[in-house]
C-alpha cells in the first residue's frame, strides 16, 4: 500500500509560519499598548490634586489655568478626555514635568541612552557570562562549582539591588578604591555626543581614554543589577542541560554515535537554551525596573534615576509618563524574546 | 486522604529547605516577640546625643541619625516585613485564585477578558506599576500592601487558569462529569486539591518576592514613610550617612537578604518535594 | 502452525538459516548481567544472558515489558547510565571485540552509529524537535567521511527507497511536522545510512497504527534481505516477531527462556512459558488464555528460574537453581529444568 502523495510543495513552510508568527506577535501588540495607555490615564485621575494646576505648574496665572482647562479638555466627558489623551500620546506629548519644566519625552528620550547603555550592558554581560557557567554546573553535577552556583543562584535572587549596590560601593569603590562610586564618566574627561552610548561614542572618536573610563565606571552598576540576571540565568541553563542530559533524543543521540562535542555543543546546549530565553524576556522587564534603583544609588544619569527623582518630587507626568514607556519597553523586550524563542524551538510557531 | 509522611520525609533531607524553614520560623519568632527581644521598646524616641555611633556593647547594631538602637529597630521592622508579605499574598491569592479558577473552568467572553487583563498586568514590570499606584495615592504602608496586591494577582490567576483548563479537558474530570457530578464539587474536590500544590510554591517564593519590592518602595519613598522602622526606608536614611555610619546601612540590609533567602529556600524546597509529582499527573 | 495474529492476517513461518555454520558469529553475548542500583534497592535487570546472531540474520528478541529487553539493546550499544547501571559481568563480542572492553571514545568513533545502528521506540522522542531532518541525518554521517555531496546522494537514494521524495522538501522539515510513520521511515532511513552490520530496532512499530506498521515491517523485510544487515527485533508482540524474523529468542524478567529457529519455535515450542505466550494469542478456534500471575519485581526477583511461581511444570529443582541452556535439537536452545529432564539430559 502506497502513502498518498501529497501534492503541493513543503518548502519553506516553516518559514512562513514563523513570519506569520512574528506579525501575530507584533499585532497583539498594540492592544496591550492601548490598555496600558488606559491604566495609566485611570491612574492619572485618582491624582488627589488638581490636574489641571499639576499640567500647568505651581506658577500659572488663573487665565493660563482656565487656557489649559479648555486645552486638555478637562472639563469634558471622561471619554473624550481619554481620547484627547491617546491622540496627545500619539503625537509623542506625555506632559510636562513639574520638576524640569520641559516635556517629559524629551526628559526621557535625552537620559534614555544611558539606561539603555546600563541596561545592555547588564543582560548581555549576566547572558555571556550566564550561559556557559550553567553548562559548566550542569555537566559537573555536584561537584564544589556546582554548589557554589546553586549558593550565588540563590543570593543573587535574594539580595536587594539597592542594597547590594550600597555595599558595593562602600566597599568596592570607597575602602578598596578599585571602581569609581557613581556616575556615567569622570568630569573632566570630554567625550563627544553621537549616539549617547559613552562605549560606541568613544569607540567611534577612537578616544580610548574616555573609552576605558566610562568602562570603569559601568562595572559597578553592571555588576549590581545584573546579578539578578546572571543568577536567573545559570539556573535555567543548568536546569536546561540536565532536562535535555535526561531526554529521550539525546540518548538516541550517543546511541548513534554522535561525537561528544558535536553533540553537548549543538544538540544539547540548543535544547537547554530554549528556558533562559524565556527568562531573558522576563528580565528585561526586571532590568528596566531594577534601573530606578541601581541608578539612584550610583548617581547614573539615566530614565531610572529621572523616575526616582519624579517619585520624590510627586512630579506626577514624570511619574506616568516613565510607566508608559517601562511598559512599551518591557513589551518590546519580550516581543524579541518570543521571536528569539520560535527561532530557536520549531513547534512555537505551531502552538 | 493523601499521606503527608513520605513528603515529609523527603522535605527534611534537603538541607537548604531545612534551613529556608529555620530562618522563616526565626522570623515570626521575632517578630511576634519583638517588645521582649528587643533591648528597647522606644524605637521612635529621638536622642540626638547618641546619634550615629558605632556598633557597641550597649547598640549592638549601633545608632541611626536619630540616635535610634538600630538593632531595636530591624527587630521592630520584622513585623512590618511579615504583615506587608502575608497580607500582599493574601489579598493577591484572595483575588487571583477565583479569578482563574472561573476563567479556567467557564470558556465564555469573560474567562477570556479576565486572561486579557492580567496578561496587561503583567506586561508591565511589577515595581513599575506598584510605584506608579503607589504614588499616585498617598503614600504609606498601606497603598504600598495594596499596590502590590495589585500587582501580583496576574501571577495566581494565571496559575490557577493553566491548571484548570488542562484539568477541565482531562478525561477524569469528563469522566466524574458524566457521573453527574455538579460543576461547583468538581472545583472543589477535583480541580482544587490539584492545583494547591503550584499555588503553595508560587505563594513562597512570592513572598519573597513582594518583600524586596517592598523594601524598593521603602527605599524610593513609596512605601512606608518615617518614622517607621521598615528595613528598606532605613536604607534610605543611611544612604546620606555613608561612608563613615556603615553600620546604618549594613544590617537592614542583611536583615532583607536573609528573609527573602529563607523563602527562597523554602520555596525551592516545596518545589522539589512536590514538582516530581506535578510532573508525573500533567502527562 | 497456523495462527492469527494482531492485524488478523494468517502466517506461516519462515525458513531458518540455522543449518548454516559460520566460523564467528557477528554478535555473541555471553553471560551479560546487569544491575541498576536505585534508592529502593538493586535492580536485577539482567541475569547470564547468552544470545548470538549470524551475519544477515534478523534475531527477535521477545518478551513482556519490564523483561530486560531495551537493556539488552543498550547494553550491545554500551549506553547504560554510568552510576546508576552497572554491567556486573559478562562479554558482548561484536566481530570479535568485545564491546564492554572498549575505550569509550574507540567505541563511540567505530561502532555506535557505524557499524552498530538503533531504530528507537519513539520516533518523535528520539529525533530532536528543534533540528531540522537534513541537518540530523547529515550529522549522523559526519563520521562516514564522506563529501558533503556524497552525503546528500546517499541520503536522497535511501529516502526515496523509503518512499520519502526527498525533493519535497523533507530534509528541511522539523520532527514535529511529519507523521509517526513517515517519522518512523526517516529513523529507518537513518539507520541504515551508515551501513551498518547489525540494527537494534527497539519496538520500532509499537507507537504505530496497524497498517502503517504493516508498511514498515514489510519494508524492513526487504531492505534486510536485500543489503544482508543483521537486525536485533526487539518487541513484545509474538506475531510481529514472526514476521520478520528467523530466529526468536524469548526473555523474561532478565533470563532467557528459549531461543529457536521461527518455524521450529511455533512448530515445537519448549518452554512453559513461550507456550503460554502463544496460548496468549488466538488461536484458529478464536480462543485466548492467559497465563495467571504478574510479571515479578526485579529488586527481589525469584530464585533460580525467575518462571517458576507461574509455571504449571515447576518443582523443587526450578526454586534453588537457574536451569542451563540445553540444545534440544540443532539451533534449538531452551532454559528449562523440566525440559532437560525429559530429554534425558541429566548430568
Amino acid at each position: 500500500m502506497k502513502p498518498c502523495k501529497r501534492k503541493q510543495s513543503f518548502e519553506g513552510v516553516h518559514d512562513m509560519k514563523l513570519l506569520i508568527y512574528s506579525f501575530k506577535r507584533l499585532f497583539y501588540f498594540l492592544p496591550i499598548l492601548l490598555c496600558l495607555i488606559a491604566i495609566v490615564f485611570f491612574l492619572f485621575y485618582l491624582i488627589p490634586a488638581d490636574p489641571v494646576r499639576l499640567i500647568a505648574g505651581p506658577y500659572a496665572t488663573p487665565e493660563q489655568t482656565e487656557k489649559v482647562r479648555q486645552q486638555y479638555g478637562l472639563d469634558k466627558p471622561l471619554h473624550v478626555q481619554f481620547s484627547k489623551y491617546l491622540i496627545r500620546f500619539f503625537h509623542g506629548d506625555l506632559g510636562t514635568s513639574i520638576y524640569t519644566h520641559r516635556p517629559v519625552m524629551e526628559d526621557l528620550i535625552s537620559r534614555a541612552p544611558a539606561t539603555l547603555e546600563l541596561g545592555f550592558a547588564s543582560l548581555m554581560g549576566s547572558i555571556l557570562l550566564g550561559i556557559p557557567v550553567g553548562v559548566f554546573v550542569a555537566i559537573r553535577r555536584n561537584s564544589w562549582a556546582d554548589h557554589l552556583c546553586r549558593a550565588i543562584t540563590i543570593g543573587g535572587l535574594a539580595v536587594a539591588s539597592f542594597w547590594l549596590g550600597i555595599m558595593v560601593q562602600l566597599y568596592l569603590g570607597y575602602h578598596l578604591d578599585l571602581f569609581p562610586i557613581g556616575g556615567r564618566i569622570t568630569p573632566g574627561i570630554s567625550l563627544k555626543n553621537l549616539t549617547g552610548f559613552h562605549l560606541i561614542d568613544a569607540l567611534l572618536t577612537l578616544n580610548m581614554k574616555a573609552f576605558f573610563d566610562s568602562l570603569l565606571h559601568l562595572i559597578l552598576p553592571v555588576t549590581t543589577l545584573g546579578l539578578p540576571c546572571f543568577a536567573t540565568i545559570v539556573r535555567f541553563t543548568r536546569g536546561g542541560v540536565l532536562d535535555s542530559l535526561k531526554s529521550d533524543y539525546v540518548l538516541y543521540e550517543k546511541a548513534m554515535g554522535l561525537s561528544r562535542s558535536v553533540l553537548v555543543y549543538k544538540y544539547i546546549l540548543r535544547n537547554a537554551i530554549t528556558a533562559p530565553i524565556v527568562q531573558i524576556g522576563l528580565l528585561v522587564g526586571y532590568t528596566i525596573a531594577g534601573a530606578i534603583v541601581v541608578e539612584k544609588v550610583f548617581a547614573w544619569p539615566g530614565v531610572g534615576n529621572f523616575a526616582a527623582t519624579s517619585i520624590i518630587m510627586f512630579d506626577y507626568n514624570a511619574i506616568l509618563g516613565f510607566t508608559l514607556w517601562s511598559g512599551i519597553a518591557f513589551c518590546i523586550g519580550t516581543l524579541f524574546a518570543d521571536i528569539a524563542l520560535a527561532l530557536v524551538d520549531p513547534r512555537e510557531v505551531s502552538r | 486522604m493523601i499521606s503527608f509522611m513520605p513528603w515529609v520525609k523527603q522535605f527534611l533531607r534537603d538541607r537548604l529547605a531545612v534551613f529556608g524553614l529555620f530562618i522563616i520560623l526565626s522570623l515570626i519568632f521575632v517578630a511576634i516577640l519583638a517588645p521582649y527581644l528587643a533591648p528597647t521598646t522606644s524605637i521612635y524616641d529621638v536622642h540626638l546625643s547618641e546619634r550615629l555611633q558605632p556598633p557597641s556593647s550597649t547598640h549592638l547594631f549601633g545608632t541611626d541619625s536619630q540616635g535610634r538602637d538600630i538593632l531595636s529597630r530591624v527587630i521592630y521592622g520584622s513585623r512590618i516585613t511579615i504583615m506587608i508579605a502575608v497580607i500582599a499574598i493574601g489579598v493577591s491569592l484572595f483575588l487571583g485564585v477565583p479569578l482563574g479558577l472561573f476563567a479556567g473552568y467557564s470558556q465564555n467572553w469573560l474567562s477570556g477578558t479576565i486572561q486579557r487583563i492580567s496578561d496587561i498586568f503583567l506586561s508591565i514590570p511589577q515595581l513599575i506599576l506598584a510605584i506608579a499606584i503607589a504614588a499616585v495615592l498617598q503614600p504609606s504602608i498601606t497603598t504600598a500592601i495594596l499596590a502590590l496586591s495589585l500587582t501580583y494577582w496576574p501571577w495566581f490567576s494565571r496559575l490557577v487558569y493553566a491548571q484548570a483548563r488542562s484539568l477541565k479537558v482531562s478525561t477524569f474530570i469528563e469522566a466524574t462529569q458524566a457521573l453527574g457530578a455538579s460543576t461547583s464539587r468538581i472545583i472543589f474536590l477535583h480541580v482544587l486539591p490539584n492545583v494547591i500544590t503550584p499555588i503553595i510554591i508560587r505563594s513562597t517564593i512570592g513572598m519573597g518576592y513582594t518583600i524586596l519590592t517592598a523594601a524598593t518602595l521603602g527605599f524610593l519613598g513609596v512605601g512606608a514613610q518615617p518614622p517607621s522602622p521598615e528595613w528598606g526606608l532605613t536604607l534610605a536614611e543611611a544612604r546620606e550617612f555613608l561612608p563613615k555610619a556603615w553600620w546604618f546601612a549594613l544590617f537592614p540590609g542583611l536583615a532583607i537578604f536573609t528573609v527573602v533567602m529563607g523563602f527562597n529556600m523554602l520555596g525551592d524546597g516545596f518545589r522539589d518535594v512536590i514538582d516530581p509529582r506535578l510532573r508525573m499527573s500533567r502527562k | 502452525m497456523v495462527f492469527a495474529t494482531s492485524s488478523t492476517r494468517v502466517f506461516v513461518c519462515r525458513e531458518n538459516r540455522a543449518g548454516e555454520q559460520f566460523l564467528t558469529k557477528l554478535l555473541e553475548v555471553s553471560d551479560l548481567t546487569v544491575n541498576f542500583n536505585t534508592e529502593r534497592g538493586t535492580i536485577y535487570a539482567l541475569d547470564r544472558i547468552n544470545l548470538a546472531l549470524d551475519t544477515g540474520e534478523v534475531l527477535a528478541l521477545v518478551g513482556e515489558s519490564g523483561s530486560g529487553k531495551t537493556t539488552l539493546g543498550r547494553a550491545i550499544l554500551n549506553i547504560i547510565p554510568s552510576p546508576a547501571g552497572e554491567i556486573k559481568e559478562g562479554r558482548i563480542l561484536f566481530q570479535g571485540k568485545n564491546i564492554l572492553e572498549m575505550e569509550e571514545s574507540e567505541c563511540n568513533l567505530l561502532v555506535r552509529g557505524k557499524t552498530i545502528t538503533l531504530i528507537p521506540q519513539d520516533p518523535f522522542g528520539s529525533a530532536n524537535p528543534l533540528f531540522t531532518i537534513g541537518t540530523q541525518l547529515k550529522d549522523l554521517l559526519k563520521a562516514s567521511g564522506l563529501h558533503e555531496k556524497e552525503m546528500k546522494e546517499r541520503i536522497t537514494t535511501l529516502l526515496s527507497q523509503l518512499q520519502l521524495p526527498a525533493d519535497t522538501g523533507l530534509l528541511r522539515k522539523y520532527p514535529h511536522e511529519l507523521s509517526g510513520g513517515q517519522l518512523q521511515r526517516v529513523m529507518i532511513a537513518a539507520s541504515l545510512l551508515p551501513n551498518p552490520s547489525l540494527i537494534i530496532a527497539d519496538e520500532p512499530t509499537t507507537s504505530l497504527d496497524v497498517t502503517v506498521e504493516a508498511q514498515i515491517l514489510l519494508l524492513l523485510r526487504r531492505l534486510v534481505k536485500e543489503r544482508q544487515v543483521s537486525v536485533l527485533y526487539i518487541t513484545h508482540n509474538l506475531a510481529v516477531a514472526s514476521q520478520v524474523s528467523h530466529r526468536i529468542t524469548v526473555l523474561y524478567a532478565g533470563q532467557v527462556m528459549e531461543s529457536a529457529p521461527t518455524n521450529l519455535f511455533f512448530k515445537k515450542t519448549a518452554h512453559p512459558y513461550s507456550k503460554k505466550l502463544l496460548q496468549c494469542l488466538p488461536n484458529s478456534k478464536g480462543e485466548i488464555r492467559d497465563i495467571g500471575g504478574s510479571v515479578p519485581s526485579l529488586i527481589h526477583p525469584p530464585e533460580g528460574c525467575r518462571f517458576h511461581p507461574r509455571c504449571e511444570e515447576a518443582h523443587t529443582r526450578c526454586r534453588q537453581e537457574k536451569p542451563k541452556m540445553i540444545e534440544l535439537e540443532l539451533g534449538h536452545w531452551v532454559s528449562c529444568h523440566d525440559q532437560t529432564r525429559k530429554k534425558g539430559r541429566e548430568p
